[in-house]
């Protein structure tokens, strides 16, 4: 190569370098100016909490939407495998939003489709960040930080109406099945076992067909179960299932009492109970007081002679 | 184990003989743990197309415990096993000089054992954690343990390329290091520095958490250790591809290396800014300041220069050659290239991959923007055009003349090694538009979208061009990893010998200094930059991660596949 070319190429060489690095710098001004002006879409921690403290936080005791006044509000959302609570969310128009979230169990992501609400849902972080809803309509909320086996299905939606169609619901009774346990079904268990409890081949087991043989073997350990969940592998008519059911202690005695009811009077279970005794929340509530563990419930399980 | 200092001296043919098994060993395991994770691909691409395949699938029990097998043989362990051996091979065959064999054979050997432990814990489904492995999800020990035997033998790699470099440095007193060497000693020393996150999240937190010593881990602290070393492992395996570009490539296409310093500066620059940057990974989680996302955000940018630096000097020494071959006027060069050459062509696919791969990469480490495409499909899509082809393609045009160059052996059907380039770089660019496409719309990754319980069936109904396009990218790679692969064994099984005389050399590159000597001085007092590197990682990171391990909540973990 003689040396013109060579002049030649460095010449082009200095100014591609200068146009590199004036563009970084746009680049991050860009950025600068849009975080100036937007920054509280970015979620920050707002404080730290236990997984086991979430039961009793001020916060996410009872998730869900509070009214803070003139178009404000405040939602709170607690992850778990596999399923947001809350699930569906409606809002006014033009709603501004403070969001708390955080997770019970393993990391989830917080996404709503067509906005900048996409947060890290992180146990032991709780998670804050602003969102105003400018315009109506339904949006996709979902999971986008693998959770397990049914990550695809812990998913939900943002209700953005008009005003005045959100004064009429505010006032109007949320809609709920009118078979006690069924909503709450639908909503916590129905992502793993299914909308009629037939469960997932390999990863999550039937209801149907084999939470009777469990109430007829010993009463305790369906309450034990949802309180304080199982981890170990179990066998189910045949099936190997090597997973982990997550404790739904954060259900209220009344609810977690319906919705075993609810499976075992459903779907043919009826059939197999022998004296059947539905369970009341009183039950309930003194089984909260034993500590156990889900490994204990997965003892306790071993015990129970099943077929 | 100590690095036995063996007298430096020309190799002999014994010596060569080792070099050349072990390069063959480390490239040879790699490639068929590409062979395998690949053909799980396209049974991805089908899932968001809606077509669950996984059902007839007998030995996986899930899509994702298919996707973490995928991520870990793809990404963690052929790139690793491949990088290894070229770059210890490019380096040694450089210097001409003695090297370990026994401490290489170990290396090797280390790797593999980590392999086989990981393999058997993916395989038993017990570790369906993905290459992420984000506690609280709890793989089994083995997992932790081979990904770190892995790690630990690909620095043991690097160890004796500085080594070999320090006995160059002792014999040529007063002399820059030769190109090559210099890059590879400058990528190890990255890794080594950049692989010190997952060494510590792995040795000090998961495995004892793994073996029951622990009780939980904080899982903030530990995304953060990953994202340490999960962002620069990029550049370790971007940089070896830039080392054929650089290095090799001009001599591919009858020219040289237009400036050996500015290759020299690009990769001071990632020594630099590639490690202090993985907060970008981390924008939307809420334990790590905003301000230090910021300062990781600005250093990202700097980090995209070293990159736009290479695509200038690498289509200069191109076009030099081009010219040299009679091409005229401003695009008149580019006809001029050795087109027909598979190793060429797909380096050069590879390279324009990047172009649109390097802008989404941007993108996503822009702070704003990220928010919108974190943790969607855009992010595979990113990086199937990055460490999927850029890397990838570079690796494939590197074995069309290396795999005869170990094994003198002509190449199997060069035609379809050509094909199988462009087969790979179309079927990549029609997966990423797919994915890209659907990240905008806010699909997730990493779901089994085609799986949808009935509550959930319609939710991704009305999002079709580009999920069929993802779904028509797998079938497209499925034929170019047939026809690549049918190329690979066709030449190691083949018994064409090929004469001394007529198998290919390593096609070093001439290059041009265009600076004074006191310059070349500068860039190469590596140790000296090695230490700025480090001081500016400290600074990026001390402050957030001592706050995280004193302020540590540990959760126990879970087994939910």
């Amino acid at each position: 190569m003689n040396h013109e070319q060579h002049e030649s190429i460095a010449r082009w060489e200095r100014r591609w370098l200068a146009v590199a690095g004036f563009l970084s710098l746009i680049f991050v001004m860009l950025i600068a100016y849009s975080l100036a002006t937007e920054g509280t879409n970015i979620a920050q921690r707002s404080g730290r909490a236990t997984p086991e403290q979430l039961i009793s936080h001020p916060l996410f005791a009872e998730p869900g939407v509070t009214v803070l006044g003139d178009n404000k509000f405040q939602v709170t959302i607690v992850g778990q495998t596999f399923v947001f609570t809350p699930q569906d969310i409606t809002l006014p128009v033009g709603a501004e939003v403070s969001f708390y979230m955080t997770s019970r169990d393993v990391l989830h992501g917080y996404q709503v489709e067509k906005t900048n609400i996409n947060v890290e849902l992180i146990p032991g972080e709780i998670a804050a960040m602003n969102y105003t809803f400018d315009e109506i309509g339904t949006y996709r909320v979902g999971c986008n930080e693998y959770c397990g086996i049914s990550h695809q299905n812990m998913l939900g939606t943002i209700n953005i109406v008009p005003a005045s169609q959100y004064a009429l619901q505010a006032n109007a009774q949320p809609e709920q099945s009118a078979i006690p346990g069924e909503t709450t079904y639908q909503t916590n268990c129905a992502s793993c076992h299914q909308n009629s409890g037939e469960g997932l081949t390999g990863a999550f087991p039937p209801l149907v067909d084999h939470t009777p043989d469990l109430y007829n073997a010993d009463r305790t350990y369906l309450p034990d179960l949802l309180l304080y969940g199982l981890q170990g592998a179990i066998n189910v008519n045949g099936s190997n299932y090597n997973g982990v059911m997550p404790a739904w202690a954060q259900l209220s005695d009344q609810d977690i009492a319906d919705t075993i009811n609810y499976i075992l009077t459903n779907w043919g279970n009826e059939e197999q109970l022998t004296e059947f005794q539905p369970y009341t929340p009183e039950e309930i509530q003194n089984a909260r007081g034993k500590n156990l563990t889900a490994q204990d419930v997965h003892a306790h399980r071993e015990t129970l002679n099943l077929e | 184990m100590a690095v036995t200092s063996i007298p430096a001296s020309t190799s002999t043919t014994t010596e060569l003989h080792h070099q050349k098994r072990i390069t063959l060993l480390f490239i040879i395991t790699g490639l068929s743990a590409l062979l395998i994770g690949a053909l799980l691909g396209p049974l991805q691409a089908l899932n968001y197309a809606g077509v669950d395949l996984y059902k007839y699938m007998p030995f996986l029990q899930s899509y994702y415990q298919g996707l973490t097998l995928h991520g870990v043989l793809n990404a963690l362990v052929f790139t690793t096993f491949f990088i290894s051996g070229i770059m210890y091979y490019l380096p040694a065959r450089e210097l001409k000089l003695k090297t370990n064999i026994p401490w290489m054979y170990s290396s090797y050997a280390v790797m593999l054992v980590g392999l086989v432990i990981a393999g058997i814990a993916i395989i038993s489904n017990t570790s369906n954690v993905m290459y992420t492995f984000y506690p609280p999800l709890y793989g089994h020990w083995g997992f932790y343990l081979g990904l770190a035997l892995v790690v630990v033998a690909s620095i043991m790699v690097g160890i004796e390329v500085i080594r070999m470099r320090q006995a160059w440095k002792k014999q040529n007193p007063g002399k820059a290091t030769p190109l090559i060497t210099f890059m590879a000693t400058t990528t190890w020393l990255m890794w080594i520095l950049a692989s010190l996150g997952i060494v510590v999240e792995v040795v000090v937190f998961l495995l004892p958490w793994a073996f029951g010593l622990r009780d939980g881990v904080d899982p903030q602290l530990a995304r953060t250790l990953f994202w340490y070393t999960g962002h620069p492992i990029v550049y370790f395996w971007i940089l070896p591809a830039y080392i054929s570009w650089y290095g090799l490539m001009p001599k591919q296409a009858g020219g040289e290396l237009v400036s050996d310093s500015l290759a020299r500066l690009a990769f001071l620059m990632f020594l630099l800014f590639s490690t202090p940057v993985g907060f970008h990974h981390q924008f939307t989680d809420p334990g790590i300041p905003a301000a230090w996302k910021m300062v990781h955000s600005l250093l990202t940018m700097f980090v995209g220069i070293p990159s736009l630096l290479t695509a200038f000097t690498v289509a200069a020494s191109l076009e030099v050659g081009g010219r040299r071959n009679g091409g005229k006027g401003i695009i008149g060069w580019i006809p001029k290239l050795p087109w027909k050459d598979a190793s060429f062509t797909s380096q050069v696919l590879a390279m324009i991959a990047f172009i649109p791969a390097g802008a989404g990469g941007i993108i996503l480490a822009s702070f704003n923007l990220n928010i919108l495409l974190h943790n969607t499909a855009w992010v595979p899509g990113h990086f199937h055009i990055t460490v999927g082809t850029a890397t990838t393609l570079t690796f494939f045009g590197l074995t069309f003349w290396l795999v005869p160059n170990l094994t003198q052996k002509a190449l199997y059907a060069p035609r379809m090694a050509l094909a199988s380039a462009w087969t790979w770089f179309i079927g990549m660019m029609v997966f990423a538009l797919g994915m890209h496409w659907q990240g905008l719309l806010a699909v997730p990754r990493r779901a089994h979208i085609s799986n949808l319980s009935e509550q959930w069936a319609g939710t991704y109904a009305n999002i079709i061009t580009p999920r069929i396009l993802t779904g028509i990218s797998g079938v497209i790679l499925l034929f170019a990893i047939i026809m690549y692969f049918t190329v690979l064994f066709g030449t190691l099984l083949s018994n064409k010998k090929l004469s001394e005389a007529n198998t290919p050399k390593i096609p070093f590159a001439n290059s041009v200094h265009l600076r004074s000597e006191g310059i070349t001085k500068l860039l190469d007092s590596i140790w000296a930059w090695y230490a700025l590197a480090i001081f500016i990682v400290i600074v990026a990171y001390a402050p957030t991660l001592a706050d995280m391990l004193i302020n540590q909540i540990p959760i126990p973990g879970l087994r939910p596949w």
